[in-house]
């Protein structure tokens, strides 16, 4: 009796060790969200971006940053915990080019067990939705998909691997795009608010 | 002297022989042939000895894994370097050339000719996609870096087509990583913006 479970737990261990390999492999690719379905407003947008890097393409470009520069070391430092980047982003010049069955579909995908909706973001005045989902890998965070929809835009944005949010948000500033001081933009924002009425 | 008595006892004796087996009766081995002794545990199956550990299992396992996976990645490199050179001598002549111009002054654009650091303009029709592959919205200090990883290949004289091709490969995949990893940042801050945003209009009571 003890040896058949010894020789059991032997096997089981065995199995696990080929698995685990395997399983990790299928842990991202379930954690990507197909998109296929949105590939056909492509035809119907004014600007489209579609990125999708991952694997040997991820590796070839992580190998093709240069460690002299900073910005760039800092990309690469980013980038070495990540399995894939999918970005589809749609600019329409009309409303009404995509329908919530679209978004339903990316939403349904994000419904499933292991992620989170970390924020959900409303605004009428500007007709933009905004929602990030996030996943955990342990104790860190495994995956990032931010969701965005308008009027005459749709968008989304996801991240595979062990991410670090708030380098990524710092690289903001990095890539061309001036950083946002957004307290200070928040703060003259209001005090413009405030004038307003007075003159 | 009859052999077949020598042999197997038929045949006739001979006196002599007859002589020397009577006297040396008294030497003759009388007990019975004992068993052929037998180790008390016959040695196991090599294969079930190997795995009685589970140290051993899993050393194997992983010796086992490790091949495996030197053995996939070598045959899909060699299939992505013969791919790769199949692509380039097919058309070599236009990207050689292409290759010289970058390597004696400046690139010209994969994509379409945009200002740099500019903003994709929205009237403007872009698409991108990995097989497409045109770069667009790239500073000019992308550019350089981007144009100098592909120099340190081509400017080579024993650079291959297929080499140059996977250069050019890097170069696209490089400008795309960042054009995505822009594009998500630039969400992100968007989002903690309007978070800070709301958080500051929110009455203080």
């Amino acid at each position: 009796m003890k040896l058949a479970i010894n020789k059991s737990l032997r096997v089981a261990a065995l199995l696990l060790l080929l698995a685990a390999p395997t399983a990790l492999t299928t842990r991202a690719q379930d954690l990507r969200l197909q998109l296929d379905n949105l590939d056909r407003l492509e035809a119907k947008a004014a600007e489209s971006v579609n990125v999708t890097l991952d694997g040997s393409i991820l590796r070839l470009a992580v190998g093709f940053l240069e460690d002299k520069d900073p910005e760039e070391r800092a990309i690469k430092e980013l980038v070495l915990g990540l399995k894939g980047i999918y970005v589809k982003v749609f600019e329409f010049d009309k409303e009404g080019e995509y329908t919530a069955a679209d978004v339903e579909t990316v939403r349904q995908q994000l419904r499933a067990p292991g992620w989170s909706r970390m924020v959900g973001l409303k605004s009428r005045k500007e007709g933009e939705n905004m929602e990030v989902y996030t996943t955990m890998a342990g104790a860190q965070m495994g995956g990032l998909t931010v969701l965005t929809t308008g009027d005459k835009q749709l968008g989304v944005i996801q991240i595979i691997g062990t991410i670090d949010l708030e380098k990524l948000i710092r690289l903001g500033g990095k890539l061309g795009i001036p950083q946002i001081n957004i307290t200070r933009e928040a703060k003259e924002a209001i005090k413009e608010s405030k004038k307003a009425p007075k003159e | 002297m009859n052999e077949d008595y020598l042999w197997d006892k038929t045949g006739e004796p001979d006196p002599e022989v007859e002589r020397l087996e009577q006297k040396l009766s008294s030497l003759r081995f009388k007990r019975p042939a004992e068993p052929l002794p037998l180790p008390a545990a016959a040695p196991r199956n090599l294969f079930r000895l190997s795995f009685q550990q589970p140290a051993l299992a899993a050393a194997a396992a992983l010796v086992f894994l490790l091949l495996a996976g030197g053995l996939w990645l070598g045959l899909s490199r060699r299939a992505a370097s013969t791919a790769d050179q199949n692509a380039a001598a097919t058309g070599t002549a236009p990207e050689e050339k292409q290759a010289e111009q970058e390597a004696s002054g400046p690139r010209p654009p994969l994509g379409p000719e945009l200002p740099p650091n500019a903003v994709e303009p929205r009237d403007e029709r872009v698409k991108m996609s990995v097989s497409q592959a045109p770069v667009i919205n790239r500073g000019p200090r992308v550019q350089r870096h981007a144009s100098a990883a592909v120099r340190q290949l081509v400017v080579r004289r024993n650079a291959t087509p297929g080499q140059e091709k996977l250069a050019r490969r890097g170069e696209e995949a490089k400008a795309q990583l960042i054009k995505a990893l822009h594009i998500a940042s630039d969400k992100l801050n968007e989002v903690q913006k309007k978070i800070q945003e709301s958080q500051e209009q929110r009455p203080i009571s």
